[in-house]
């Protein structure tokens, strides 16, 4: 049976407290727990974030939903009114570079490709969408 | 929440959840660190991106004085989190 969970935030890294609190409420009513848990907090903060840094938007609110259905947990957010942009951008360190010349930034949507199974982005009228999802181990 | 102290013998100490809203409060106290030090990971439950980069940059600035940070008891995920990053190539992990 499905389960979901839906919420909008404001357009704010300070809202990452309330955000974390969300999802471990869904996790704990889902019964997400460990390495899952871990990763499913890990994407919606890389891709909430990532939104926040990089989309050029005129709302104020990103929405966040969070499913799990049978062995299958994942998230989509939406970033509405934002221009085109293109998410490739977000990742932009090379993690076999070596320590000099690692850049600082660029490394959240690697970490999000590594620990969920899948990643998509679409933009859709003017709505940027992002889902990620995985097979509860 | 996030702490970040110096404990006994000069090991600093992390605990709980270092993300994005918290990688400033991390920034600010390694900015006086210019020496290596032990970072001791016991109470960190959690790290992203942003964590991670804190760390690097505090790695590349201490290395180029050939100094540098030796990470302590991670846990299994930061240790995973770590690998996947390619951070057990950059940083002394035991």
């Amino acid at each position: 049976m499905d389960q979901r969970a839906d919420r909008e935030f404001g357009r704010s890294i300070g809202n990452l407290d309330e955000i974390f609190a969300f999802v471990e409420s869904f996790a704990a009513s889902t019964r997400i727990v460990g390495e899952d848990l871990f990763a499913l907090k890990l994407a919606t903060e890389e891709l909430f974030t990532n939104m926040v840094k990089y989309n050029s938007s005129e709302g104020d609110r990103i929405s966040i939903s969070l499913w799990r259905n049978g062995s299958m947990i994942g998230l989509e957010l939406r970033d509405y009114r934002v221009a085109p942009t293109d998410p490739d951008e977000w990742s932009s360190a090379d993690l076999s570079d070596p320590w000099h010349e690692r850049k600082i930034g660029g490394m959240g949507v690697h970490l999000v490709r590594r620990t969920m199974d899948e990643l998509e982005y679409t933009y859709e009228r003017g709505t940027m969408i992002v889902r990620a999802h995985k097979q509860v181990r | 929440m996030f702490e970040i102290k110096c404990g006994e013998n000069g090991v600093v100490v992390l605990a709980g959840r270092l993300d994005a809203a918290q990688a400033e409060k991390a920034r600010d106290f390694f900015a006086s660190i210019d020496r290596s030090i032990v970072v001791d990971m016991k109470e960190l439950d959690y790290i992203s991106s942003a964590g991670l980069g804190v760390l690097l940059a505090v790695q590349k600035r201490l290395k180029a004085t050939e100094k540098g940070l030796t990470l302590i008891n991670l846990n299994q995920r930061i240790r995973n989190i770590f690998t996947v990053a390619g951070f057990d190539r950059i940083f002394e992990i035991d």
